[in-house]
């Protein structure tokens, strides 16, 4: 009988190992990320020194081709004429690669993670009932 | 190496099971890799790697919501068949003896063999809980799994809402949506489907040499036999 024990102990670990590990994962990937929240303090630093070429840094290329296309300009000067005032974050929400920043004044803004940091892929965002965030700009 | 065979021989339904667990596994987790990064293309998103992939959400809770209903299905099944019976079929009880049955037959207490686990022969309280352990145990990896899978999938599903510009969820109101019940109903329904018809089809059906099959000649309406 015992060397039936080993297999009896291998699939009890492999199932309480399995258990947890979904709960860490899922509980860590939904922990909030510095990253996202220092992203959109160094744009709102940025706007509110009138440095839109810093404040382009943070945006993904898609937000920055929106910005262009819908301000008509290069960004870190369209960036700037959007009456954002660069406000101080006050939370933040993170998901797995997705964050929502909110904003004091400027609303809210979405960041995602990628290989080169977290980018900003909407700002200017107001929340509207049971749909989608309507955003000043969005990748 | 004479007692590495017999220790395969002895452990082959379950080794073998648990050989084909990790090999399946591995390959849910390349299509799953592959899958998720088609979405990203689609999105015009980044692609992540394989390993970033097996310790998403999006990974832990396909696997667990898999895992909850397999377990939930042997936990109805081996309590179920405790009470109902199904005529015929090698997958129930002979035909009046539904219920817990007595000491006698079940060799607990003062009935108990030499050779009868500690637990069965003592009686009392630690007798009561080894005659429903298999029960206890399935239930609670069930439970387990089915909040492992609400907790990953509750993460998923706010990575989702957050990418779409909506606002993320709390845990609880996750629990009330209709993503986390689809997730949990389309698997159950399958389990009981399986179930129930593993346990008509054998009335009439046979698989020579199977334990789940009664003896190729044994008749229709011969029940509790295994062949």
């Amino acid at each position: 009988m015992p060397r039936t024990r080993p297999v009896f102990a291998f699939y009890l670990v492999l199932i309480v190992g399995g258990i947890v590990a979904a709960i860490v994962i899922g509980l860590l990937r939904a922990r909030d990320d510095p990253g996202a929240r220092r992203a959109v303090t160094r744009f709102s630093a940025a706007v509110r020194q009138h440095d839109g070429a810093a404040a382009c840094a943070e945006l993904s290329a898609g937000t920055i081709k929106s910005l262009e296309d819908q301000q008509g300009g290069s960004c870190d000067k369209a960036v700037l004429q959007l009456g954002l005032s660069g406000g101080r974050v006050v939370k933040s929400d993170v998901a797995e690669r997705s964050a929502k920043v909110d904003v004091q004044q400027d609303g809210s803004v979405f960041v995602d993670q990628t290989r080169k940091g977290w980018l900003i892929t909407a700002f200017g965002c107001k929340p509207v009932k049971a749909r989608p965030y309507d955003c000043e700009v969005q990748e | 190496m004479r007692g590495l065979r017999a220790f395969a021989r002895d452990n082959g339904l379950s080794l073998v099971f648990g050989l084909l667990f990790i090999v399946v596994l591995v390959f849910q987790a390349i299509a799953g890799h592959n899958e998720y990064n088609d979405e990203q293309r689609q999105h015009n998103s980044e692609q992540i790697s394989l390993s970033r992939y097996v310790t998403s959400a999006r990974f832990s809770v396909a696997v667990l919501e898999n895992w909850q209903s397999e377990y939930l299905q042997f936990t109805l099944f081996i309590l179920l068949t405790v009470w109902f019976l199904q005529r015929g079929s090698p997958e129930s009880k002979e035909m009046g003896k539904a219920g817990g049955e007595s000491d006698e037959e079940q060799k607990v207490g003062e009935h108990a063999e030499p050779e009868s686990p500690l637990w069965a022969r003592v009686g009392g309280l630690r007798t009561a809980l080894y005659s429903n352990s298999l029960v206890i145990v399935m239930g609670l990896i069930w439970v387990g799994c089915w909040f492992a899978q609400s907790v990953a999938g509750w993460t998923d599903y706010n990575a989702e809402r957050l990418g779409h510009h909506l606002d993320s969820l709390s845990y609880v109101k996750y629990l009330t949506t209709a993503g986390f019940w689809e997730r949990s109903l389309q698997n159950w329904q399958s389990e009981l489907l399986a179930v129930g018809s593993m346990a008509i089809f054998a009335v009439y059906l046979r698989q020579r040499g199977s334990p789940e099959s009664k003896p190729v000649g044994a008749p229709h309406h011969a029940t509790g036999v295994e062949g």
